[in-house]
């Protein structure tokens, strides 16, 4: 086996892949983005830098066969967080071009149900978080969000507020310290330090409460369910939502 | 702004409305408004009790001149009473949505003095939410039965949503149990509503874009599953309806004659709302899903009890079968089918690929084969034993729902 190291992201995979192919590995290949992969005894490895030129190539044979759809899933592929997902990229994309036609709905193809479940996943996790994030309004009426997903969505979750809200608000994803601020105008995406001392306005605590007795009051007591809870509403992403702070 | 207190109990006496759907609505958002609608619905929290919080479900109050038996608010019942202004209402809502709490508002009432001025206040609280604070999100507004159809139809212009509360599943339970409600003070709204949502879509103005729904009791009163399907499956043919809700009734009157003094089961809740899936998703009609004595199974989901009863119509083949018959299926639901569709354009499927294609197979092996080969189970009695225990292993959960010694302190269903 040959393992090909990459810059994580749709480009730095492009690259990888015709590296692989330019070397006619494509059968034996590996292709990840993590530095802490361990390799098998015996297993080559080359670590691969990121050439716009050649990732174009791949790029127009992708969207040749499998549409523009193919290239955008493979893009969205790489926001998930599974340690995985170059490879079953890598898979996806060689039977693509093997087939040299749409494989998206070819479920019974090896290689296609476990890449779709991948990007489904991503943009599951967009829909629930336009649902589960939660604003607080801020000292200078900034709306503010902090939150910790599994996935990388915040560049896809922005646009979902920006149609909705006609204020200012920043959306801060913690664990990748990524950063989504809509100005009213202008749509900001970067990384920076987390911000530790947010104030919080005058009415903020008020509206909370009125939420977190809203909460309580439309439960209903006498039908307790808490695994369908926990199932639509997994517990990790609770530590972001004040309904579920203890009072 | 509203204090906790009034909220709680307005918001406690609204919450046995099953709805809190936010779908069907692609309502976009204005240069200064606030808010849209997505069509898919969004859920923003969950409570405990497995339930989504989708929208604001509060009455503007709870002060109620009817005196329906099965009602939480009914006249004669002992509970705290308060009511809400439209701005508090509108403000509490922009509040909520700002901070993504939630999609909108579902808005109901009890009949405080009249219909009339009921359903003035609720008309006045969404024309201010989307005119003087320009909210664009979901409203889903209950309707007043006997409130002059001029206020209920004006209402349809500004609202997502709105549905009239049949109750009860006959014109004589109602008679018996909610004497202040006639069948058809709730029916005609409803066949106006549908009429002007048929016309105003002709002439492309917005108007109930989520169209209308509709909730009965079951278990208060004495009709069979197959009466409340045949009405549920008039009210989608002859109104439209987007869905109809069902919820179990559970007493709070123990001296009261007209009612049983046991709760429905929750059990029979949910095969009713399977049945009603198989209604409006998989080409079911009612008259196919229930028993000749008017119930469904209580063992086995609908669509695998009516698949028992015609074994003669399976198995299918899975590689020609129109998906029609594929999602007559027990276990193969119209993913599965859809699916099914797509990938046997390019490859023949035997067992395995359906397999890799998560279709699931616990009941659908005993009504397919794959590439000619059948996997289930042909003893007819040994059949039947490996479907019970699919529905066993399914139904551990929603089994769990009847530890209901306490759940006589409230009742499931509301208000209007």
């Amino acid at each position: 086996m040959k393992v090909y190291f990459f810059d994580d992201g749709q480009t730095g995979f492009y690259s990888a892949v015709f590296r692989a192919y330019e070397q006619k590995r494509e059968n034996d290949a590996y292709l990840t983005s993590l530095t802490s992969f361990q390799c098998a005894l015996g297993d080559e490895s080359e670590r691969v830098e990121t050439d716009e030129t050649k990732a174009a190539r791949v790029q127009k044979s992708v969207r040749l066969y499998g549409g523009t759809k193919a290239d955008k899933d493979i893009e969205t592929a790489f926001r998930s967080d599974c340690a995985e997902k170059a490879q079953i990229a890598f898979l996806y994309l060689k039977r693509l071009l093997r087939e040299k036609r749409d494989i998206s709905r070819s479920f019974s193809f090896d290689e296609v149900m476990p890449f779709n479940t991948l990007v489904d996943k991503v943009w599951l996790e967009r829909h629930r978080f336009t649902g589960f994030l939660r604003f607080e309004e801020t000292k200078n009426g900034l709306l503010y969000a902090e939150y910790a997903p599994d996935n990388d969505i915040t560049d896809l979750l922005a646009p979902h507020f920006i149609k909705r809200i006609n204020l200012p608000f920043v959306i801060c994803d913690v664990k990748r310290s990524r950063f989504a601020a809509w100005n009213g105008k202008e749509l900001a995406l970067f990384n920076a330090d987390i911000p530790t001392n947010v104030l919080r306005s005058q009415f903020e605590k008020n509206v909370n409460d009125l939420w977190r007795g809203y909460f309580k009051a439309t439960n209903v007591k006498e039908r307790p369910h808490p695994k369908q809870q926990d199932g639509y509403l997994p517990r990790r992403y609770r530590k972001f939502m004040s309904e579920f702070d203890e009072d | 702004m509203i204090d906790g207190e009034r909220l709680k109990i307005l918001t406690e006496s609204a919450k046995y409305d099953v709805s809190c759907s936010s779908s069907g609505s692609r309502r976009a958002n204005t240069p200064n408004g606030i808010g849209n609608a997505s069509f898919g619905g969004i859920c923003h929290s969950f409570t405990a009790d497995g339930r989504c919080i989708s929208l604001l479900k509060i009455l503007m109050s709870n002060k109620c001149a009817y005196d329906c038996q099965y009602c939480v608010n009914r006249r004669s019942n002992d509970v705290p009473r308060a009511s809400a202004t439209p701005d508090e209402l509108c403000q509490l809502v922009i509040e909520f949505y700002k901070r993504n709490y939630i999609e909108g508002l579902f808005l109901s009432s009890a009949v405080e003095r009249s219909p009339d001025c009921t359903m003035e206040l609720l008309l006045e609280t969404v024309i201010k939410l989307r005119k003087q604070y320009c909210f664009n999100g979901y409203i889903h507004l209950k309707g007043i039965p006997n409130a002059d159809p001029l206020l209920i139809e004006r209402a349809g212009a500004y609202v997502d949503r709105m549905s009239f509360n049949i109750e009860l599943p006959s014109e004589k339970s109602l008679k018996l149990l909610a004497p202040q409600k006639s069948k058809n003070a709730i029916v005609r709204p409803m066949r106006m509503l549908t009429n002007d949502i048929a016309l105003k879509k002709r002439e492309r103005s917005k108007f109930l874009p989520a169209g209308q729904t509709t909730q009965m009791i079951v278990g208060a009163s004495p009709e069979t599953d197959g009466q409340i399907l045949r009405l549920t499956e008039g009210l989608y043919d002859a109104y439209r309806l987007k869905r109809v809700y069902y919820s179990s009734y559970v007493p709070v009157n123990f001296t009261n004659a007209n009612l049983p003094a046991a709760g429905a089961k929750l059990l029979r809740e949910h095969r009713l709302y399977q049945a009603d899936w198989l209604l409006r998703f998989y080409g079911f009609t009612a008259e196919e899903i229930v028993r000749e004595d008017g119930f469904l199974e209580e063992e086995y989901d609908p669509k695998c009890a009516w698949a028992i009863r015609h074994m003669d119509k399976f198995p299918v083949e899975v590689n020609t079968a129109p998906v029609e018959t594929l999602v007559r299926v027990p276990g193969i639901g119209i993913r599965s089918a859809y699916r099914i569709r797509e990938a046997r354009k390019y490859a023949k499927l035997d067992y395995a690929d359906l397999k890799k294609m998560r279709v699931v197979l616990k009941r659908a092996r005993h009504f397919i084969t794959a590439d000619g080969k059948f996997y289930g189970e042909e003893n007819y009695g040994r059949l039947k034993n490996a479907l019970l225990l699919a529905e066993k292993t399914d139904n551990a959960e929603q089994l769990s729902f009847l530890n209901g010694a306490e759940i006589v302190k409230s009742v499931i269903t509301g208000e209007l």
